[in-house]
């Protein structure tokens, strides 16, 4: 009997693994050329600051080389039918038209197209031929279809023209697959910050959000780690917790669990390069509750690094320099902060389409679109037998949570095809 | 043709008759017909009279609602106030029923019954929807070569769920309308700003209320704005008779900024005089670009 | 009777559940953030919520209520949807039930009892109403009795001249000592 895992982060990976290493075939599917999952985008862990890299990539190696896991990426989960022990899942496998491995790169400099690069959250370009992240598995260049002028309207081949292993003529396949039980690992989409106008994030460049500083703060992201914000490096800079967080206006009405501490973290990384900037944090409530995660709060603090209670209420630009107002709700004062760089914690969001994933598979979202678990006491269950979640699909939930989930589903995925296979 | 009862209200006929008397031509010369609505009274304030009686309020509005119902025309304003009152006390009563019932049994004595069959509109909706930003294009005779702050006052966008306009945040059916006459609609800082004559805020306290006109006309000072348009009397007073009380209680210098109504901006493009939208007797007298 | 349910009472046009979202105040600062009035006055939208959660009927002798003009912003960005301005004013319902009203807010609501507007016409409106081209007289209350008559019944039937301090003979206000 076979196992599948839907989603390749941090949860899949690490369910994907536990399957395997228990001796079942499993297969991985993963939406986007490579896995690794939102993770990949993070430069370190909170509240330890281990590189997330350091962790990420000998993961997703093991993935990529295990005997028993095949993994499918580019590929999407169709259908699903049958029951716990004997499912039949149609699995759409989108071609990436060049093959898999490293590659010399020399199509991506005559591709003529130019993009916004997701994985940078669109701060630099990318072409349409291209190498996913630096780290990429499976490793080498992928062609975006949507974007590349071949598929467009056939004006081009230059890429062709410099490697004999592209192929245009790849066609996606749909395969039936059986398997015995499902994780479920699909993660989730930060919150769009444009629904909150009043902050200006579509305004100025100066307003960003916490994952656009996590790219910022890499040194393989678009600036190469140095801290820029319209060309220089900022003197001020005014985090806002709670972004789509915490509101009922834009239909989030729950909390995210991991703004605090990761905007915590980022402020630490930020003042470990700006160390005579003004950092300040706009926050609601702080919630610190980690294992170590209060400890770390009080080192941000000591770093000269100002909390304010109250949260963010607008932005405007005077002239070039952008103001946050806000309340400092323990001084009942209202108070007008310049700053260059604006940093909105974006929360934490059911991913877009996961309704329909939820219709495919059988299983139930909750008002706020996040999957739905069987019960208190069976919190990787869902109430489909042999359909397990795992991550931020299931509700927002931070790195370890996750790795701690997909080992979770796995254990329960793992027990239930031993039953079976008996 | 269509239409409508027009609801005067207190500033538009008794401080700004320019108002009103650029609104009905305007109009006019698009096909819409304005009736009288005889017997209408203060809309009532929804920030001042709703906030000393609510019971008060309700009925008065609901008084001013039931006429144009009992005329089976639908109703449009030239006062965000009114616009406010008119259209909130619609919504509560097209709402609840036991506020229809309370409502229709005070005002039985009055020969009044409130049945809920028309609609308060806005004048901008008149312009935007009826009319269109295309037609307005075409009846420009005399564009507008000015740079145009715009005002849009608080009670037109907001409650964003009872007004239908869309976002509050980011409104641009104003700007739309501006730029159909040929200007330019300027971004200014705190654009959406309420003016500060709102809730009663005027009445008792006029060097607050003119403490935020003056941000706002500082703010269109900065960005080089020549004239400001709004779609609300009061605002209207505010920005307009504001700038002679700025003076007088800051004792700082004028603004000199002109104050111009939607439709009065509207009007100058399809070549109607100064005069006859009433602009001469603003207490900020227009500037050259908007005397024909 | 406590405060919220006195401002309940007032404020029964918006419905119970329109009063009582300021329960669900987390007292965030979105609201003071927002307004453009505390940036230039003591008036703290927060702690007015804050107030009116505890109980406080201080709040009703605070004049800094009144400086709310009631823009919406607040109301439009709450993120735990807190219908303030409807809170604040039927709170000040319940403030001017008690005697806390302004002289000059009495005055506007005078002219409404006397004439039908709160801003009722002039000489000079009147004269420039003429030269562009209207009536003179405005289609209002000003020119049918009748219908004043109609908004000085309700004024009564709703006791809104007596929370004003109306002297029907002598057609202005009585004298109060301003709270």
């Amino acid at each position: 009997m076979k196992g599948l895992v839907i989603g390749g982060g941090v949860a899949g990976l690490r369910a994907a693994l536990d399957i395997a290493n228990a001796g079942f075939d499993v297969y991985l599917v993963e939406r986007d050329f490579s896995i690794g999952g939102r993770s990949a985008q993070i430069v370190k862990s909170y509240p330890d600051l281990i590189n997330i890299k350091d962790v990420l990539k000998p993961l997703m190696e093991e993935v990529y080389n295990h005997g028993r896991i095949t993994l499918l990426t580019n590929s999407e989960v169709l259908g699903l039918e049958g029951e716990t022990g004997n499912f039949k899942v149609k699995i759409e496998k989108k071609p990436r038209y060049v093959p898999e491995g490293k590659s010399c790169e020399k199509c991506i400099e005559v591709c003529p197209v130019e993009v916004p690069n997701e994985f940078n959250e669109r701060l630099d370009k990318r072409k349409a031929i291209f190498v996913p992240f630096s780290y990429a598995v499976p490793d080498g260049c992928v062609i975006d279809e949507t974007n590349c002028l071949h598929f467009k309207d056939g004006s081009c081949s230059r890429c062709k023209e410099v490697c004999d292993g592209i192929n245009f003529d790849q066609k996606a396949e749909t395969i039936e697959i059986d398997v015995g039980s499902v994780v479920v690992a699909t993660g989730f989409d930060p919150f769009d910050p444009n629904l909150r106008p009043e902050l200006a994030y579509d305004k100025y460049d100066g307003v960003i959000t916490s994952l656009e500083l996590e790219r910022i703060l890499d040194e393989d992201g678009p600036t190469g780690g140095k801290i820029i914000i319209n060309g220089e490096e900022p003197k001020s800079v005014v985090f806002a917790h709670c972004i789509g967080s915490r509101d009922k206006k834009v239909g989030n009405p729950y909390c995210s669990r991991i703004c605090c501490m990761y905007t915590a973290k980022e402020a630490y990384m930020l003042r470990e390069k700006l160390p005579n900037a003004e950092i300040s944090v706009c926050y609601i409530d702080m919630r610190a509750f980690g294992k170590g995660c209060e400890q770390f709060y009080e080192e941000v603090q000591k770093k000269q690094v100002l909390y304010r209670r109250g949260v963010a209420a607008e932005v405007y630009s005077n002239g070039g320099n952008l103001v946050l107002r806000a309340e400092d709700t323990l001084l009942s004062e209202p108070y007008e902060s310049a700053a260059d760089m604006i940093v909105l914690a974006v929360g934490v969001e059911p991913r877009e389409d996961s309704s329909e994933l939820a219709e495919t598979l059988g299983i139930k979202v909750d008002e706020c679109g996040f999957f739905v678990e069987k019960n208190l006491y069976d919190p990787v269950e869902t109430e489909k037998e042999g359909i397990f979640l795992a991550g931020c699909c299931q509700g927002p939930k931070e790195i370890a949570d996750s790795i701690m989930q997909g080992g979770a589903a796995a254990a329960k995925a793992i027990g239930l095809m031993g039953r079976h296979s008996n | 043709m269509k239409e409508y009862a027009y609801f005067l209200g207190c500033i538009t006929p008794n401080r700004y008759p320019g108002i009103e008397a650029a609104t009905v031509k305007v109009l006019k010369k698009f096909d819409i017909e304005t009736r009288d609505l005889d017997g209408a009274s203060c809309c009532p304030a929804p920030g001042v009279f709703g906030s000393f009686d609510l019971n008060t309020w309700l009925l008065i509005a609901a008084r001013n609602v039931t006429l144009a119902d009992m005329m089976g025309l639908d109703v449009y304003v030239t006062c965000n106030g009114c616009y406010g009152s008119l259209q909130e006390a619609d919504h509560l009563l097209k709402e609840k029923p036991e506020l229809k019932d309370w409502v229709n049994e005070n005002l039985k004595d009055e020969g009044l019954e409130y049945k809920g069959n028309i609609e308060i509109k806005h004048v901008v909706e008149l312009l935007y929807d009826d009319i269109g930003i295309k037609r307005l294009k075409e009846a420009v005779v005399a564009p507008l070569d000015a740079k145009i702050g715009v005002h849009y006052g608080c009670h037109f966008l907001k409650p964003s769920a009872v007004r239908g306009h869309g976002s509050s945040e980011r409104p641009t059916i104003l700007d739309e309308l501006v730029e159909a006459t040929g200007a330019e609609s300027v971004d200014y800082k705190d654009k959406l700003m309420c003016c500060g004559a709102g809730g009663g805020v005027r009445t008792r306290d006029l060097e607050v209320s003119l403490t935020f006109t003056k941000q706002k006309f500082e703010s269109m000072k900065k960005a080089g704005i020549d004239a400001t348009i709004n779609p609300c009397a009061f605002c209207h007073l505010q920005m307009d008779r504001g700038q002679v009380e700025i003076k007088e209680k800051f004792g700082e210098e004028f603004f000199n900024m002109p104050v111009l109504f939607i439709t009065q901006l509207i009007g100058l493009s399809m070549g109607m005089s100064t005069e006859e939208l009433g602009l001469n007797a603003h207490a900020i007298p227009m500037t050259e670009k908007f005397i024909r | 009777m406590s405060l919220v349910e006195d401002i309940e009472e007032c404020g029964w046009v918006f419905g119970k559940d329109t009063v009582d979202s300021l329960y669900a105040c987390m007292q965030c600062g979105k609201c003071t953030g927002s307004c453009p009035s505390g940036r230039i006055t003591g008036y703290r939208t927060r702690r007015l919520m804050n107030k009116v959660q505890s109980g406080d009927r201080s709040i009703l002798e605070d004049p800094d209520i009144w400086l709310c003009t009631t823009c919406y912003t607040c109301y439009e960005r709450c993120p735990r949807e807190v219908k303030t301005t409807d809170v604040i004013r039927a709170l000040r319902n319940v403030a001017a039930k008690e005697g806390h009203m302004s002289k000059a807010h009495r005055a506007t609501a005078m002219y409404v009892i006397k004439t039908g507007h709160a801003v009722p016409i002039n000489d000079a409106t009147k004269k420039l109403r003429k030269k562009l081209g209207l009536s003179e007289i405005p289609p209002t209350t000003h020119k049918y009795p009748e219908a004043l008559k109609a908004i000085q019944d309700i004024s009564k039937k709703m006791k809104f001249d007596k929370l004003v301090g109306f002297d029907w003979n002598t057609m202005n206000l009585e004298d109060r000592e301003e709270k």
